[in-house]
């Protein structure tokens, strides 16, 4: 063995048959996380592997007892309120994916051996490489679960999984952000072999000194994409046609991450090329980290959430009172609008298109409200509005009493009462909005103050104030 | 600034649209070639002094692509110097290929053009040639892009028709067409199509189900119910949220059957009618093309009606004939409604729910059908359209001289 090298959290050292072993382990963690620092230091250990005439080839595998499970989402969280240009994201966004690229690209065959559960862009840096073996044990996870952070995997999940087992199959696995066990892995062609602990390195080590191949199957000349995937294929038109309105039904256009992804995966691969691919992806994420669904998503479902069950977010105090007002408050809304006209229909439609789980007058118990004979056709976007505005200054209300503080309050409208995700809560809502534009939102959908939307004068002084509910950055 | 008018127009028989059909043999250039000849022979043609043959064609790839207007001349031993295209405007493809021949005509760039069209569906099914607007994520998504199908059963929806409603308007269809073949309406125009040795083929449009009952109707089942239910329904009422929910009434029976089949007109001026002694059938009054809402997508008839009747200073009462074509039963229930056109009027000898649409070349066959029946009937002036994918819809009317 040669003396190791450091790249930042990727230790470096060469073994007597030429095999460089890259070791992940990030320090002061206790799991490995995709950090900056790492994302550069991948291109940074593949210049150098590229360069150094003592290694054949290299296996990477983690210095942890788990491999590489996710990204930094303290990180994330903050991109939307950077409030970056779509230059400055793009080129930010840019790190990884080029270090992946590099890697994959060196020259030298790269195996790695996964030793654990390996999510988002740990999975993706195992795309990157020529070999994959993963540890034989059914309670590791492989996945790309970005969609249920409001993103897409950004270095270069969607392009290198559809090129390894198809479109259909990608398209499935990268919407659902499912993770699959390293058996159906290995069965679908993500991954080349599985080993149990104690002959994970070695396999990795015996393919690179063995049978090391230095190129990707989309590298290589007349490369096609298994199964297709061009328009003219009616079964390709198809899939995109159907995956298309299983997302719009589904996320009732509300969040851009799940048909960014499809369009990711449709503009990908009707070029050949990965290399444009790979700047698709990253246009396209890039674009997502400028819009606030994701930082509402990650803020309220998985920072905030902090692993707690709906179980337990109830049964902190007040949580009942929380949900009983917000229900309250929609049920009240659509029966208002049903009073003054509007057809049942469209009120239920509107609440089911705002995100809610159900519409206002499902949820009723109090029998069918006597709608007027001359129903007007209302904006179905004044009905959404009313309905979600309804909510908020209900939970507005309940944070201005307190003691609930805003992330509880959001909690439990989210987790427990069926509030739409993509807005991180009510009280996320309202600062997504803008608080002045709220007010005035609330003003114009209610200038007769028939509706119970009026601001309350404490909120329209916040507002006038600049203040926000969230910190920024949080 | 002249007149364009038809001077003749024929139509091969509709063959059924799947391997076990009438024409399924014979590759689209060859039916589209077979119209070529049949015009040239019929009008004692010096092909060379045709300037321009225009075909509609749905799916213009494979043995579809590459301008197969050009080809068919070719096919077809026209004079060299005769060129072709291909125009695509979906469904309404062969209409169009007459309106964009009467324009060429009339502002005097051209004296003599075919407009024609060709569609083998059951080499070539519909949707082969892909397409950004039912099938890019980025397009599709935005516009709330749904199958015809489901668009009809939306329309259906929202106007309240009745699967009953549906049912008897294709029964009709069916009774009309059986009905004018019987009585030998179509003999003059439709040309049997022969094969490599000049035998024929098919000379009998052959989908028409003439012991078509509505009980038999009644049993089929809705075909686009399985595709709503995959999302398409919900992407429809994302857009049109004052529905519960979208009845299915649409099936097989009445709705227009798939087909091969291959059409064409001679259209041109005055002045090359009285130099090669034809007679004019029929002046192009007026065109038009509209563009609608992509989801409902089949509502493009009316207003394209009424852009045509404006244009020729017509109101819809001047109009003794109507053709419009079945896609859908309820694209003709709304138009009669929405027109006021009673169902004597319109497709008197019944339409593509009964003969067939070959996509590209329904449009030029529609009008050839109308044309014919103005002419039996001694009446004055007809409209023609058609409903169009994408949300659009194509019109034309003619009158006899």
């Amino acid at each position: 063995m040669t003396q190791p090298t450091q790249f930042g959290p990727l230790g470096y050292r060469v073994s007597d048959r030429g095999v460089a072993f890259i070791t992940i382990d990030v320090s002061d963690r206790p799991v490995n996380v995709l950090t900056t620092g790492f994302h550069r230091a991948v291109g940074d250990v593949a210049a150098h592997l590229a360069a150094d005439d003592q290694a054949v080839g290299a296996v990477i595998h983690s210095g942890k007892d788990s491999f590489m499970a996710g990204g930094d989402l303290k990180r994330i969280v903050r991109y939307y309120d950077m409030q970056r240009s779509p230059a400055e994201a793009y080129e930010q966004s840019r790190t990884y994916t080029e270090s992946l690229r590099k890697l994959e690209t060196c020259g030298k065959p790269v195996a790695v051996a996964v030793n654990g559960t390996a999510l988002g862009g740990g999975l993706e840096l195992a795309l990157a490489c020529h070999y994959r073996v993963v540890i034989d044990d059914p309670k590791v996870l492989l996945g790309l679960p970005e969609v249920k952070l409001g993103l897409l995997p950004a270095g270069g999940g969607t392009q290198r999984l559809p090129r390894l087992i198809g479109l259909k199959a990608a398209a499935e696995l990268i919407l659902s952000g499912r993770a699959i066990h390293p058996q159906e892995a290995l069965d679908l062609g993500i991954i080349d072999a599985v080993a149990n602990a104690g002959e994970l390195l070695q396999t990795a080590e015996t393919w690179v000194l063995d049978s090391g191949v230095a190129q990707q199957p989309w590298d290589r000349k007349g490369f096609r994409i298994p199964g297709g995937s061009k328009l003219n294929d009616m079964s390709i038109s198809r899939l995109f046609q159907l995956q298309t309105a299983r997302i719009g039904a589904e996320y009732r256009h509300n969040y851009p991450a799940p048909i960014a992804i499809l369009r990711c995966l449709f503009n990908g691969t009707t070029v050949n090329s990965i290399d444009t691919a790979l700047k698709i992806e990253t246009r396209e994420f890039a674009a997502l980290t400028r819009d606030p669904v994701a930082r509402n998503m990650i803020r309220t479902l998985f920072i905030n959430r902090g692993g707690q069950s709906r179980e337990e977010i109830m049964s902190k105090q007040g949580a009942a009172e929380i949900r009983d007002r917000l229900q309250q408050a929609y049920i009240q809304q659509g029966r208002l609008l049903a009073a003054t006209g509007v057809k049942p229909a469209l009120i239920e439609n509107a609440g089911w298109a705002a995100g809610m789980p159900a519409g206002p007058l499902s949820l009723s118990d109090e029998g069918e409200e006597p709608y007027a004979a001359n129903q007007a056709l209302e904006d179905v976007e004044s009905v959404k509005q009313r309905l979600l505005c309804a909510q908020a200054l209900a939970a507005a209300e309940l944070f201005h009493t307190g003691p609930a503080d805003a992330v509880t309050i959001d909690l439990v409208s989210t987790l427990c009462c069926g509030f739409p995700s993509y807005t991180g809560g009510p009280l996320s809502y309202i600062d997504t909005v803008g608080l002045k534009t709220f007010v005035e939102r609330c003003e114009t959908l209610d200038p007769d103050r028939a509706a119970g939307l009026e601001p309350p004068a404490w909120l329209q002084a916040m507002a006038t104030a600049g203040k926000r509910f969230y910190p920024l950055n949080t | 600034m002249s007149e364009a008018y038809i001077f003749d127009h024929l139509r091969t028989p509709r063959g059924k649209g799947r391997p076990d059909g009438g024409l399924h043999s014979v590759s689209p250039v060859n039916l589209l070639a077979q119209v070529l000849i049949q015009l040239r022979d019929r009008n004692e043609l010096d092909t060379a002094l045709v300037e321009d043959v225009i075909s509609g064609c749905g799916s213009p790839i494979g043995e579809q692509g590459s301008a197969i207007g050009r080809s068919a001349c070719l096919a077809a031993d026209y004079a060299l110097t005769v060129p072709g295209q291909q125009i695509h405007r979906y469904c309404a493809s062969g209409l169009e290929a007459v309106n964009l021949a009467a324009a060429k005509v009339a502002s005097g760039q051209c004296e003599l053009v075919i407009a024609c069209g060709v569609e083998s569906m059951s080499r070539i099914p519909i949707g082969s040639s892909g397409g950004a607007w039912s099938s890019d994520p980025g397009l599709a998504y935005k516009i709330h892009y749904v199958p015809q199908g489901v668009s009809a059963d939306l329309i259906g929806t929202l106007h309240g028709h009745t699967r009953a409603d549906v049912d008897h308007y294709a029964l009709h269809s069916q009774q009309r067409a059986a009905a004018a073949w019987e009585r030998s309406y179509f003999d003059r125009s439709v040309i049997p199509v022969v094969d490599e040795l000049g035998l024929t083929l098919l000379e009998r449009d052959e989908a028409i189900r003439p012991s078509t009952t509505v009980e038999g109707l009644a049993k089929l089942p809705p075909v686009f119910e399985a595709a709503g239910g995959m999302g398409f329904d919900r992407q429809a009422i994302l857009k049109f949220p004052q529905i519960e929910k979208i009845e299915h009434i649409h099936t097989a029976g009445n709705s227009s059957a798939i087909v091969d089949g291959a059409g064409g007109a001679l259209v041109g001026s005055a002045a090359i009618g009285d130099r090669l002694g034809m007679k004019p059938r029929a002046r192009i009054v007026a065109c038009a093309s509209v563009g609608t809402d992509p989801t409902l997508m089949l509502t493009g008839p009316a207003p394209s009606a009424r852009i045509a009747l404006k244009k020729a200073g017509m109101d819809a009462a001047d109009i003794d004939l109507w053709e419009l074509n079945e896609a859908f039963a309820s694209v003709v229930l709304l138009f009669m409604d929405e027109m006021q056109v009673p169902h004597e009027k319109i497709n008197v000898n019944g339409g593509a729910i009964a003969m067939g649409h070959p996509i590209g070349a329904t449009g030029v066959m529609i009008l050839g059908t109308v044309l014919d029946e103005l002419e039996r009937r001694g009446l004055g002036t007809a409209l023609v359209n058609l409903c169009i994918g994408a949300g659009m819809g194509t019109a034309a009317i003619i009158e006899r001289v």
